[in-house]
């Protein structure tokens, strides 16, 4: 059990905390005020809260997948967020912009109010079971840890970089995080039966497990499968494409202007 | 980084915490299998029991069986009936009499069994285990060994707290020296100890701090010699300026105007050595008790001529108030105020003194029946060489523009605020000035 609630617990937290340590770095690196982030990461863990303590009305909608539809929508909102990121940080803009601040809080928020909701929900199964919740409870708390400090290496990492390097590094990172959140939507739509489920396009099991650590942590960064669908494939390279595009764009509507 | 302490205490726990789970949880793997391989050796001893135990051919009869709800066994002989069973067991083979382990679902459960043959009896003892069951205790042995960990971490992210702490304690003394400098000090930071890592950067701040001090010095001594050896070459011009006069008898303007304009750079020179003489180290050093009651009454009588000259009126109200300072800067204070006040002030004007001890200090007040400053030019008229011209006076009076400054100089090295107000008369300027009763406060 405490094997099985580190795996979980270290996927939710992973998937936030890239997010979280994404955006702090950026502030540090474009010398803004912190403060909106710890706000942000507030605001998300009370959204979670609230989250959770629907889920089992949510769940019930749509004939059953609420819950998958729901997580859906996250997912694109917060890829829209990361999105619109990109677009305005490409663009000709003077930081600090309240505008980049509103999509990386809402972003935070959105990220951390799914993963703590399933975290949250997960743990609260257990509640009756006194016999496995300390296992279950070390295990969260093994998995908390390992991402946290994921999060603060990641961070440290991207502001020992020159802020131009760093910047670059950020958006690339922004990027793969955003197509493995495409990727995750699409499984979600598979499990709610939206989209079909088709054969595996390849078996990379035997080279990184998805229950390994390296393959928790591939999974936390680009959504890493070792059985993806066609569809799941399609749709993040169309996400990374559209990404990119955005970013091009923005350069090019600066250069426009610089002219 | 905002704190290099916050930074590394971040840092080194998340750095611990990765190393100690990821062993942990390596650790945690092979100990479940190890208790797993217990729990295997446990059932087969427990099954060679059995057999050895039970050795007689009675049919399924449970009723006098010890019963246990996670774990049951039954007795089979080769002709596939069975013999007996636990409370627990049911009447059909849970396994397949083949030796070895097996795991099947029954009951709601998932079962790890172990089917035993026994050929000296020709008969098969299955034995099973419920699964959660052996894993909750595999894990509860291993968990024992795994909470202290935890506590292990938040302890040493204490002492790695304190211990950062006390490793940066000689920066944080560094720190704290270089902010309690007063900004005439230049005297060089003592460490002790100190680490290897910042005796170079003691030793560069040092030799700064050395290089500064002897180019202030120079500086100093450069005005001073050059202001002192100007004076005997000035007073010299002015003895034979007025020698020429009198050999002469020339009265006409150009030599009002050179007198006028010798004046003027003698006077300059005297503000330019007063300005040195009150430099801060002098001020801190020669700090003494005076009664400001009294030195303003005495510099009023040096200088009453000046006052006399034009039929001013002068009055001085108030108290003896004692204050810390310097007396010839005081002095200069009194006297560079007074003779702005006179020389603005007109011919029969009038300039009232206060001199009160209040709550913090000493406050003092100089106002005079003069034109006045525009409240604009409050804050420039303290600015070196800048002297305010009233548009609407075509009176021309002499002065080069640091009087003001030296004023401001002093006050700065007395701690004190001034403050500029229109005055009580009709028009005029009022100088309020609060002395804190020590200096260096």
């Amino acid at each position: 059990m405490l094997l099985n609630s580190v795996i979980l617990v270290l996927r939710e937290v992973l998937e936030a905390a890239m997010v979280v340590s994404l955006f702090m770095a950026f502030t540090t690196v474009s010398q803004q005020s912190r403060g909106f982030l710890l706000k942000a990461i507030l605001l998300g863990l009370i959204a979670g809260a609230t989250y959770a303590y629907f889920l089992p009305e949510i769940s019930n909608w749509l004939e059953g997948i609420g819950q998958e539809i729901t997580n859906t929508i996250i997912h694109i909102g917060i890829y829209l967020c990361l999105t619109g990121f990109l677009w305005l940080i490409s663009s000709n803009i003077v930081l600090p912009n309240r505008l980049v601040k509103a999509v990386m809080m809402a972003a935070i928020i959105l990220a951390i109010s799914r993963e703590s909701a399933e975290i949250m929900l997960y743990i609260s199964g257990f509640r009756s079971d006194h016999f496995l919740m300390q296992s279950v409870l070390s295990g969260s708390l093994i998995g908390l840890g390992i991402g946290v400090s994921c999060g603060i290496f990641l961070y440290h990492l991207m502001i020992a970089l020159k802020p131009a390097a760093a910047t670059k590094f950020i958006c690339v990172l922004v990027v793969v995080v955003g197509g493995s959140l495409m990727s995750q939507a699409t499984q979600f739509l598979i499990q709610a039966d939206w989209l079909p489920s088709t054969e595996p396009v390849w078996d990379s099991s035997h080279i990184i497990s998805e229950h390994s650590l390296p393959g928790q942590l591939l999974y936390a960064l680009m959504a890493y499968e070792s059985t993806p669908t066609l569809s799941q494939i399609m749709v993040y390279l169309a996400s990374l494409l559209l990404m990119l595009v955005v970013i091009i764009s923005g350069r090019f509507s600066r250069s426009l202007q610089h002219d | 980084m905002k704190s290099i302490r916050l930074y590394l205490l971040l840092i080194l726990v998340a750095t611990l915490i990765l190393v100690m789970f990821v062993s942990l949880l390596k650790g945690y793997q092979s100990s479940i299998d190890t208790a797993q391989r217990l729990f295997d050796e446990r059932l087969v001893n427990t099954a060679e029991l059995i057999a050895s135990a039970h050795t007689g051919q009675t049919t399924a009869d449970s009723s006098q069986r010890p019963s246990s709800d996670y774990l049951f066994f039954q007795i089979w002989n080769t002709k596939g009936q069975l013999l007996t069973r636990s409370d627990t067991a049911p009447h059909i083979a849970l396994s397949r009499l083949e030796k070895g382990f097996d795991d099947v679902n029954f009951n709601g459960f998932r079962w790890h069994n172990y089917v035993h043959p026994d050929p000296q009896s020709q008969r098969w003892i299955i034995v099973g285990e419920r699964s959660d069951v052996r894993s909750s205790m595999a894990e509860d042995i291993v968990l024992a060994t795994i909470l202290p960990a935890f506590f292990g971490i938040l302890i040493a992210a204490i002492l790695i707290w304190w211990l950062i702490g006390t490793g940066l304690k000689p920066l944080k003394n560094l720190s704290k020296q270089l902010a309690s400098k007063q900004a005439d000090d230049l005297k060089p930071v003592e460490l002790a100890p100190l680490p290897s890592e910042m005796s170079q950067l003691v030793k560069i701040i040092n030799q700064l701090f050395w290089r500064l001090d002897q180019s202030f010095q120079r500086e100093q001594r450069f005005a001073a010699d050059a202001a002192h050896e100007l004076r005997t070459p000035i007073s010299a011009l002015q003895i034979h300026l007025h020698n020429l006069r009198q050999t002469y008898g020339d009265n006409s303007e150009d030599w009002q105007l050179m007198q006028a304009a010798v004046d003027r750079m003698g006077h300059l020179v005297n503000q330019i050595l007063m300005l040195y003489r009150t430099a801060p180290e002098q001020i801190a050093a020669k700090a003494e008790q005076i009664d400001l009651y009294k030195l303003t009454s005495e510099v009023i009588a040096r200088d009453y001529q000046q006052f006399e000259k034009r039929l001013q009126h002068i009055e001085l109200i108030g108290e003896s108030a004692m204050m810390h300072g310097h007396l010839f800067a005081l002095e200069t204070l009194l006297q560079n105020l007074l003779n702005n006040a006179s020389k603005y002030a007109p011919t029969n004007g009038h300039i009232v003194i206060h001199v009160h001890p209040t709550e913090k200090g000493v406050r003092l007040t100089i106002e005079d029946d003069g034109p006045g400053i525009p409240a604009d030019q409050y804050e420039r008229i303290f600015d070196r060489f800048y002297r305010y011209q009233n548009e609407n006076s075509d009176l021309q009076l002499p002065g080069c523009g640091l009087g003001l400054a030296i004023v401001q100089h002093i006050i700065e090295m007395h701690h004190a605020d001034i403050k500029l107000t229109k005055s009580a008369f009709e028009s005029g300027l009022k100088v309020v000035i609060d002395f804190p009763a020590a200096l260096n406060k």
